[in-house]
């Protein structure tokens, strides 16, 4: 009997914890943004509040977990929408060539050589913030991995057997592309997504920490984390919780990618 | 006493066994093959014996080096110490087992007793004792050839005067005439040294050839062995007889090779029973109950693990040799003229085609026969238009365009499919591409021999041999003039080469296709095609009728690539 693989069972928990959050926060924190100022901040176990509350008296784990929706959402449409852009260009800077690859190329390498979270803080900032024009600036600035990884596989898949069949058949160029070469080259790219949503959730995260993404009043990890920081006396439950997340979170999205990875590249070795 | 004594070697995967309760004895200076296919087992036998198995993968039995005795229930810590220094490995590949960024003679000097590390003039004496110049000491392994990379390798594997040397598949990577050499200087070596070796290998040529004994693995346990000159004349396992039969002969063409049916099961899929049961004739009831074991025949020095032993001269090959075929003379009307062609991928090296001019006829089967670097491969990308020449000519007769002139089948199956689609997906595209309805799919599947529910399966799912009849069904769908077949068997089991040949055959006679089968090996070339062009270093050196050429070779290339066929 093979042994039941640990790695994506251990992955696999948390994350779905965490979806739980995402889906079902109205339901299961129905008072996560309810103040109580006059309480203010108290320690964990104080009656009611397992984690204790923050400054302006709002339970640390029910903010917490309302706040899952806003740490999850936009990392996952951050590795989406950029491995959608790398897909699109790398493909064609791969499959065609020429000048459109070395001009794609070119655009990759100068978007690689930004400073990411400095450009999305002075982006974020000269535009006055906003979650999704955060998301859509992480977008940008992640496609050129994305491109680059896509653009690689695609030309290793070129030189394949089956390509070179598909070519003496006399298939078109389009037809090589999206039936032969764009299949193989997905499940490289679900797994570089995976890890994808890992770095957009610690860079989300920081951001949010930082000031920018969400606004005042709006349940988010980074933003607990960072409200928390001068409570850090009273409630230690107010930095604990929203970092303890983040760190589980990125962590479990970062194993169950790497595992596929893994099981990827051994694919073709045990059949 | 026996330089390499194996006492009940077994070896388990995290699937299952993997070798199965194995003897061995090997004598000082004496040479033993270990005989078989892939998947039977014999390059995971060179790994437990050297320390060196995979993760997941564990070895139980006792080996006894001389005096030294080693559980290899120990693992890799129980033999390193005697690793390298009294048994050595030389592995296949001398591109991967050497390393890159070092130069030769430091890679032989790591090697060498921990005194002589240091010694110039020691790791000169290894060069010379391999027939290697000075100064390979002081190149870097890519600046060699295939065969002088393997040699650097011997010299290192070499450089603790080890009793044992265990070669798995130590030539299989190199041209015959190179193979021919190494294989010399190992034998010179051993004699010098009195060195045992343990040849693991596929090529049956070889180990008839090199070996003293011979051993003959099937699905992880040993089959048959005992002398050279008994276990192919007369086998008494049906396995062996089949493996036998199976390969294809250079002295004559047959009509149709004895292949066996099916393909090598993984050893863990065959609990119980006789291993070979199910691709038997002869297969009595109790072999698929109970598992034959390994006994010695009374009165001989050979045993074997049936439990329906053949007798002398049973299951002997029925040699049917084919009628030669009338060679067409060039009548103005040929499928395919290709003249003067060059192509030449950097301006710096010599010339990948060299003026090369070949003819094939409609329905004629030519051969091209060449070593590495001959440019075969290169004359058949230019015919399918996937690469073009610098100059030169192809000229096609006929009205066929496109993808109805030829289709190619490559050598590695398993990349030649898409793994993303279905084999019905992949044949229903190639019917379309020639202008044929997918409904066909089920009709092309049957000429190859396959069924047709197989069009729902993905290439992951079917064995090298089954992928390779995918391969060529989706050549054949677009009902092409010419089908260019390029070492189209090089990468299968012998046993199934053999069904894949006789496929070949049929096919031409059905579709009346012509052919034109690229080989390195002139025996395969030998059973299907009619007339064939000998090329070496992209020029064609002698061609003709493929029976006039076997009888009188005229070059002295050719002469040499026959001379080095081994085991004939």
């Amino acid at each position: 009997m093979k042994r039941p693989p640990l790695t994506p069972i251990i992955a696999a928990v948390p994350l779905a914890i965490v979806g739980v959050f995402v889906v079902g926060s109205s339901w299961l924190a129905p008072d996560a943004t309810n103040q109580d100022i006059l309480t203010g901040a108290t320690p964990p176990g104080t009656s009611g509040h397992p984690f204790g509350t923050d400054q302006l008296g709002r339970d640390i784990w029910q903010f917490a977990l309302a706040g899952a929706r806003s740490a999850v959402v936009g990392p996952i449409v951050i590795a989406l929408g950029s491995m959608l852009i790398g897909l699109v260009l790398g493909t064609i800077a791969g499959y065609l060539g020429g000048y459109l690859d070395l001009l794609l190329s070119k655009y990759a390498d100068l978007l690689l050589a930004l400073p990411t979270t400095l450009i999305a803080l002075v982006v974020a900032g000269l535009v006055d913030g906003g979650y999704w024009v955060t998301v859509l600036v992480l977008v940008v600035l992640f496609s050129p991995t994305d491109i680059r990884m896509a653009r690689g596989a695609v030309i290793a898949q070129s030189t394949q057997p089956y390509i070179e069949s598909a070519r003496v058949l006399g298939l078109s160029r389009f037809r090589i592309m999206f039936r032969h070469v764009v299949p193989n080259v997905l499940p490289i790219a679900f797994t570089t997504m995976l890890l994808n949503v890992a770095f957009a959730l610690v860079a989300m995260s920081a951001l949010s920490f930082l000031g920018f993404g969400v606004g005042p009043g709006t349940p988010d990890w980074g933003r607990q984390l960072s409200d928390g920081r001068n409570l850090i006396g009273r409630n230690w439950g107010a930095v604990v919780v929203p970092g303890v997340l983040i760190i589980i979170t990125a962590v479990s999205v970062n194993l169950l990618g790497d595992w596929l990875q893994e099981r990827y590249e051994q694919r073709g070795v045990q059949r | 006493m026996n330089a390499l004594e194996l006492v009940e070697l077994s070896v388990i995967g995290p699937g299952g066994p993997i070798v199965t309760r194995m003897d061995l004895t090997v004598a000082p200076g004496a040479t033993v093959a270990l005989v078989g296919e892939s998947g039977s087992g014999k390059s995971m036998t060179a790994k437990a014996l050297t320390g060196l198995l995979p993760r997941g993968v564990t070895a139980t039995g006792t080996m006894r080096l001389g005096d030294d005795e080693v559980q290899l229930a120990g693992g890799s810590k129980a033999v390193a110490h005697l690793r390298g220094r009294r048994i050595s490995l030389l592995l296949q590949n001398p591109f991967t087992s050497l390393s890159p960024v070092h130069r030769c003679g430091v890679q032989i000097a790591a090697a060498l007793p921990s005194g002589a590390r240091a010694d110039t003039a020691e790791v000169l004496r290894r060069l010379e004792e391999v027939d290697l110049p000075a100064r390979v000491a002081r190149q870097y392994p890519f600046e060699l050839s295939g065969g002088m990379r393997q040699r650097v390798a011997l010299a290192a594997s070499l450089a603790a005067d080890p009793q044992v040397l265990i070669g798995d598949e130590p030539t299989t990577a190199l041209d015959v005439t190179t193979q021919r050499e190494v294989l010399n200087l190992i034998a010179r070596i051993q004699r010098e040294r009195s060195m045992a070796l343990l040849l693991i290998t596929h090529d049956l040529g070889v180990a008839r050839e090199r070996a003293d004994e011979i051993l003959v693995m099937y699905a992880g346990r040993l089959v048959e062995t005992g002398p050279r000159g008994e276990v192919f004349t007369t086998p008494r396992h049906p396995y062996t007889a089949g493996l036998r039969n199976s390969e294809p002969p250079l002295a004559h063409r047959l009509e149709r090779l004895p292949a066996i049916p099916g393909s090598v099961p993984r050893a863990w899929d065959v609990p119980v029973g006789c291993v070979f049961a199910a691709r038997c004739d002869l297969t009595v009831a109790r072999g698929t109950t109970e598992t034959p074991v390994l006994l010695t025949q009374p009165g001989e020095h050979r045993a074997v693990a049936c439990w329906l032993p053949l007798a002398d001269g049973e299951q002997e090959n029925q040699v049917i040799v084919a009628e030669p075929a009338k060679p067409t003379a060039p009548n103005g009307n040929e499928l395919v003229v290709v003249s003067g062609l060059t192509k030449r991928f950097s301006p710096d090296t010599p010339p990948a085609l060299d003026d090369v001019s070949i003819t094939i006829g409609p329905g004629e089967a030519v051969g091209i026969v060449g070593e590495s670097g001959s440019g075969k491969t290169t004359l058949a990308r230019c015919l399918v238009g996937l690469e073009l020449a610098n100059s030169g000519t192809i000229t096609w007769g006929g009205e066929e365009v496109g993808a109805r002139r030829a289709q190619i089948v490559f050598q590695d199956p398993t990349s030649a499919l898409n793994p993303a689609m279905t084999i019905g997906a992949t044949l229903g595209e190639a019917l379309r591409a020639g202008g044929r309805d997918r409904a066909e799919v089920p009709a092309l599947l049957d000429l190859v021999g396959l069924p047709a529910q197989y069009a729902r399966r993905r290439p992951n799912a079917l064995s090298g041999g089954e992928q390779q009849r995918v391969a060529m069904a989706r050549a054949l769908a677009p009902r092409p003039r010419l089908l260019i077949c390029d070492e189209p068997v090089s990468s299968l089991d012998v046993s199934v080469q053999a069904q894949i040949l006789n496929l070949l055959n049929d096919l031409l006679g059905e579709l009346g296709l012509a052919l034109l089968f690229i080989t390195h090996d002139l025996a395969v070339a030998r059973q299907v095609a009619n007339r064939v062009y000998v090329m070496h270093h992209g020029r064609v050196v002698e061609s003709g009728v493929m029976d006039e050429l076997i009888r009188a070779p005229q070059n002295d290339y050719t002469r040499e690539l026959f001379a080095s066929v081994p085991g004939r």
